[in-house]
């Protein structure tokens, strides 16, 4: 996951419930920083 | 407590706040210091009425269903008229399935009798100031919804917004039905309050509000377009959940001062000792899932943790309410740590925890389960229908160490004895679970399998006040020494 996405509050990836790391599905990470608005002024994490 | 399951014979066919008021009278005589309610939230005023309390239109404002029709002021007036209406919604008792349409038509033509007789009752226009905006925006939301329907993107344009006017051409158009909307939270705010002055009570803040209600409408500028809440797969969701909520954008959340969660704690805490923080995780990350793709699919979205920590421990100051963080699940280390920092309550369930409840610690809340969570008699008798959820049986067996031919009841008495030596500061006991009741409030991840957030005690009131199950609890917390303080 780039930069931007980790700027804009997503989280790269979590632990699941097997103790697994289950990494952020690049499709949804996308849809997340378009709800975001994330191509307006860059920002710090919140 | 699940308040809509508490009815009495007086009832309108759900729980009321005058339940809640005599409820409260007797818990307290019998030792409890406290009532642990599920949220209060107002449902959109339109049918079907949603009975879940996890997805009202409102955190804000109250849920219409709850009022006491005879105890508001003017009743007297037009009892004649009320009879027939009486008579209908109380037969409504006898079936253990609430007909939240039913009650909910019932007391709109009878509170309407009596907004007709006693329109402005002493300290309602200082209320009505003093709740500004929102309460004119929350009542114009209602009246039009009941004109219009409940589904306000499907409005006109010009009334999509609570800014816009068209909005206020339409408020002055259904002013009558405006001014009955914020007559009605006024009587409902005034019995949850005399209510609340016969025991304290620890109220619910869910995570989320519906996505067509009218926190939806008025907060849509903070909402995250094409979201919703859910969380990601787990053993017994191994699809993931998705809970249907819309969630804010922490970017706007914050350059909103975080008003809309402020606000939510502020009303839960109004006449409250303590708060209740459903799915505190919220507060640091929420798991998001695009509109389009499956919960599996969701990404977590981090939060202004910061800031929502500092607005909450300020509320809580200001309320002086205690707060109880739901951080049941999987839950960061660090979460907890912080929030055990803040001097808010973890939550310890016998369901869960490994250990024994004398190894719990001190600043937390414990119980046998949630609302979410088998009952003791579900399990025991083994009529829960998540057949996985059987092996909790083991547990009780370790805890109340009695043989497999015990009366369910018994062993709920027993696991509450365990829980009474919970080194938590607070240890809820479940109405359920003293009356033996094998259906839970709620399955997860269910619709219309099951009757979720429909199913009323099988006894009244006044029954409860008088059995064994509920008195022998009384006893055993008594007899721990579970009664002698009022705070946490």
């Amino acid at each position: 996951m780039d930069e931007r996405a980790l700027r804009w509050g997503v989280v790269p990836e979590y632990f699941g419930y097997k103790g697994d790391r289950v990494t952020a599905n690049p499709d949804a990470v996308a849809a997340v920083l378009a709800s975001l608005g994330a191509s307006r002024a860059e920002s710090a994490s919140p | 407590m699940q308040l809509y399951a508490l009815r009495s014979r007086d009832s309108w066919g759900v729980g009321d706040f005058g339940d809640l008021r005599r409820f409260g009278r007797w818990a307290r005589r019998q030792g409890a210091s406290l009532v642990l309610l599920n949220p209060l939230g107002a449902q959109t005023p339109t049918l079907p009425y949603e009975p879940s309390p996890y997805y009202s239109s409102s955190r804000r404002f109250l849920n219409a269903a709850h009022i006491r029709v005879e105890e508001v002021p003017g009743a007297e007036r037009c009892a004649s008229d009320l009879e027939t209406l009486r008579n209908a919604a109380q037969a409504l008792n006898a079936n253990r399935l609430i007909d939240y349409n039913h009650v909910h038509e019932l007391k709109s033509r009878a509170l309407k009798l009596i907004y007709r007789a006693a329109p402005k009752p002493r300290g309602l226009a200082a209320w009505i100031k003093g709740e500004g905006d929102a309460l004119r925006d929350f009542a114009t939301f209602n009246a039009l919804a009941e004109t219009m329907g409940p589904a306000w993107r499907d409005w006109p344009t010009g009334l999509r917004k609570p800014d816009g006017d068209e909005v206020d051409r339409s408020r002055a158009q259904l002013q009558e039905r405006v001014a009955f909307n914020q007559w009605l939270q006024f009587h409902l705010d005034r019995q949850l309050e005399r209510a609340a002055a016969e025991i304290d009570l620890i109220t619910d803040v869910p995570l989320g509000f519906a996505s067509d209600g009218f926190d939806a409408w008025r907060w849509q500028d903070l909402l995250a377009p094409g979201m919703r809440v859910g969380a990601p797969p787990d053993e017994f969701f191994p699809d993931g959940q998705d809970w249907g909520v819309p969630p804010f954008d922490p970017w706007k959340l914050r350059a909103a001062g975080c008003e809309p969660f402020v606000e939510a704690i502020r009303s839960a805490a109004r006449h409250a000792k303590g708060v209740r923080l459903d799915h505190v995780m919220s507060l640091f990350r929420l798991f998001w899932i695009p509109t389009g793709m499956t919960a599996s699919q969701g990404v977590y979205v981090r939060y202004a943790e910061n800031e929502l920590l500092a607005h909450l421990a300020e509320e809580s100051r200001r309320a002086k309410a205690f707060v109880i963080g739901e951080d049941l699940g999987l839950v960061e280390p660090s979460v907890r740590r912080r929030l055990r920092k803040r001097g808010a309550l973890s939550y310890r369930l016998l369901w869960f925890e490994g250990s024994s409840p004398g190894r719990w610690p001190r600043e937390s809340v414990g119980a046998v389960g949630t609302h979410d969570l088998p009952t003791v008699a579900g399990i025991w008798n083994l009529t829960e229908p998540d057949h996985r959820l059987h092996r909790l049986r083991r547990r009780l067996t370790d805890v109340t160490r009695l043989p497999d031919a015990t009366a369910a009841i018994n062993v709920a008495i027993a696991a509450n004895r365990a829980l009474a030596r919970a080194r938590s500061r607070i240890v809820l006991a479940q109405l359920e679970d003293a009356l033996g009741v094998e259906e839970r409030p709620n399955v997860p991840g269910t619709t219309t399998e099951f009757p979720n957030w429909r199913l009323a005690l099988p006894l009244a009131r006044e029954e409860i006040e008088r059995s064994r199950g509920a008195s022998r609890i009384g006893a055993v917390m008594k007899r721990a020494r579970r009664n002698l303080s009022t705070t946490a």
